[in-house]
């Protein structure tokens, strides 16, 4: 799915953002460098319809996500975006499959089809989903946090820091893991991580894309 | 993955607060059901009285009637067999019946009396069997005790001799020869034996050799119109009787018992409350130690009706089963100190189901359901990336 923002401005703070235009192809693999702080999650969570700008326009795909109500960009980002968080954020309650799992419920799956999905993506990921999150290494919990971002066939994926807290081996392995599964997807990384930069032909500089003011300035 | 398992799920995860928080209702509302099944089963004593006019011992009338109508109290003396022949003859008198109290059968009074009892005059009437004969060792059974102690007619009982607190066991055995209909009164919790059987047994006989034949109480129903008042008043000033309106007096006891009752209600409210109270502030902080984990619900696409729900559904699980619980520590409750009852008022509450109970655990439920909306009320208002923003992993 194409992205594209236009004109978009959000208030974070006392501070505001403005993305004056962004277009990421569909099935582009993207990735946005810059310092803590810069905007990249802001931008992400643009995209995904977990901020509404005040301005401008966020559409993926056919979709203007920044003009959908509420419940409908919790079904959007249920059925179309798959997220990567910088910390895992896995719920330590569930097993590692049930966490996969998850996201296919709330996209409306079937429960069936959703374990088998969760299976098949752990199995590749060489997790065993049995487990319980809070005993696996940093290395697995990553990966679980890769097969529950793809576990519902999403057309966007969303990976913020993905590789923050990992070592440089495990680091190579969940972007190889990524560009592996995520198929025709578009995929958006933000990193600080140079050598995630490397990895990606599309790869700009927050700088270039975002411009922060104070509020009232 | 329903919402009910992550519900269970986190549940589980938070399982010692969960439970705190459980028991907490639970003792709440146990104390409420302990005061709904006394409350119940009082007015179940009280509420029924088998004759207008009830003539005991000198002494107060409030006595007479416990102890010769609710059979819960020890008789305050004799009255002579003769005055049943002075007072049937009395000219506003339609029917008397004789009672004698003093023993007891696994921890029901047995009152000695007349057929005359199941005639059709009074509210004892015979659903199985027939009326004792006289002069036999034969004994009717009053409802409950029959279904309780699970007794038929042409079973043998040995009856206790004396209060139950001294009873022993008297050589003879008695045939049960009938059971009565259920009242809800204090007849379903008596047996009754024939007056002249009564006076027959070898234990009774130094006793009525010492002091004659005596009665503990007589129940009296007068004829209609004025005669009531007429029997009543020719009997209050007389020295050697006590003379009770049963009304009267079970208002007076339905009254104290209502003051007394609505103490105790007061102590369970507050105790439910502040059950309650803690649901609030326990979902209120779960809520808080939860934000980025409801948050991350969000970022996957969770509504905010169902994130609110989750939380809300967990509070309604922890009320409910505390509410469970509280019910049957209740009733765990009142069937623990069963004999602690027995032995101050010779009787035991009985275990019967109250409607209130089940009101009481529907209400503790949807209330505790909505003291946790009401603390979880932030996740509704939960800014997502911000919450996602804050540290954990």
């Amino acid at each position: 799915m194409r992205v594209h923002i236009e004109g978009a401005e959000v208030v974070r703070g006392r501070r505001c953002l403005r993305i004056a235009s962004w277009d990421i192809s569909s099935g582009g693999r993207s990735c946005i460098a810059g310092p803590s702080g810069c905007g990249k999650t802001t931008a992400l969570h643009l995209m995904s319809g977990l901020l509404v700008p005040e301005r401008g326009r966020v559409a993926v795909g056919k979709v203007e996500v920044s003009s959908l109500r509420e419940a409908e960009r919790d079904a959007f980002r249920a059925r179309h975006v798959g997220y990567v968080f910088q910390d895992f954020n896995l719920l330590p309650e569930l097993t590692a499959e049930e966490n996969v799992v998850l996201p296919q419920t709330l996209a409306g799956q079937y429960p069936e089809a959703g374990r088998r999905r969760a299976k098949e993506l752990l199995e590749q990921l060489g997790v065993s989903g049995e487990r319980d999150v809070t005993q696996l290494s940093r290395g697995e919990r990553q990966r679980v946090a890769v097969a529950r971002a793809l576990a519902a066939s999403p057309t966007l994926v969303l990976a913020d820091e993905p590789t923050a807290s990992l070592d440089p081996q495990r680091r190579d392995e969940v972007l190889d893991l990524l560009f592996g599964l995520t198929g025709t997807a578009t995929l958006v990384v933000v990193s600080h991580d140079p050598a995630v930069h490397r990895r990606f032909e599309d790869c700009q500089a927050a700088e270039a894309l975002f411009a922060w003011s104070e509020v009232g300035s | 993955m329903s919402p009910m398992k992550l519900v269970g799920r986190s549940l589980r995860r938070r399982w010692r607060d969960a439970l705190a928080l459980a028991l907490a209702v639970a003792l709440g509302v146990a104390l409420a059901v302990v005061v709904v099944i006394l409350r119940e089963d009082l007015a179940r004593r009280v509420g029924h009285g088998p004759a207008p006019l009830v003539v005991g011992p000198p002494g107060s009338s409030l006595q007479v009637v416990l102890s010769e109508v609710l059979f819960i109290d020890t008789s305050a003396g004799r009255l002579p067999r003769e005055l049943l022949a002075e007072l049937s003859g009395h000219p506003s008198t339609r029917s008397a019946v004789p009672l004698a109290r003093g023993d007891a059968f696994r921890g029901y009074p047995v009152i000695a009396t007349e057929a005359e009892l199941f005639d059709g005059t009074w509210p004892a009437k015979l659903v199985r069997g027939r009326a004792f004969h006289p002069h036999q060792c034969e004994v009717v059974l009053g409802a409950e005790v029959a279904r309780e102690l699970d007794l038929r007619p042409r079973d043998r009982i040995e009856l206790g001799h004396g209060a139950e607190e001294a009873a022993h066991a008297d050589a003879q055995l008695w045939t049960v020869v009938g059971v009565l209909n259920p009242g809800g009164g204090a007849l379903d919790r008596a047996l009754f034996i024939d007056l002249g059987a009564f006076y027959e047994v070898p234990d009774h006989r130094a006793v009525i050799a010492a002091e004659g034949e005596g009665l503990t109480g007589i129940w009296l129903v007068p004829k209609g119109g004025m005669h009531r008042a007429l029997l009543a008043s020719s009997l209050r000033g007389r020295s050697d009787l006590t003379v009770a309106e049963t009304d009267v007096e079970l208002g007076r006891i339905s009254r104290a018992m209502g003051r007394l009752d609505r103490w105790l209600i007061a102590v369970a409210g507050l105790a439910v409350l502040v059950a309650l109270l803690g649901v609030v502030v326990a979902q209120h902080q779960s809520a808080r130690a939860r934000r980025r984990q409801l948050a991350l619900l969000r970022a996957l696409g969770a509504g905010r009706r169902f994130v609110y729900g989750l939380v809300v559904t967990e509070a309604a699980i922890v009320c409910g089963a505390g509410a469970v619980l509280g019910c049957l520590g209740g009733y765990l409750a009142i069937w623990a100190l069963g004999s602690r009852f027995v032995a101050q008022i010779g009787v035991a509450p009985q275990l019967v189901w109250v409607d209130d109970v089940a009101s009481i655990a529907l209400a503790v439920t949807m209330i505790g359901a909505l003291a946790g909306a009401w603390a979880a009320r932030g996740v509704y208002a939960l800014d997502v990336p911000e919450a996602l923003d804050e540290g954990g992993g």
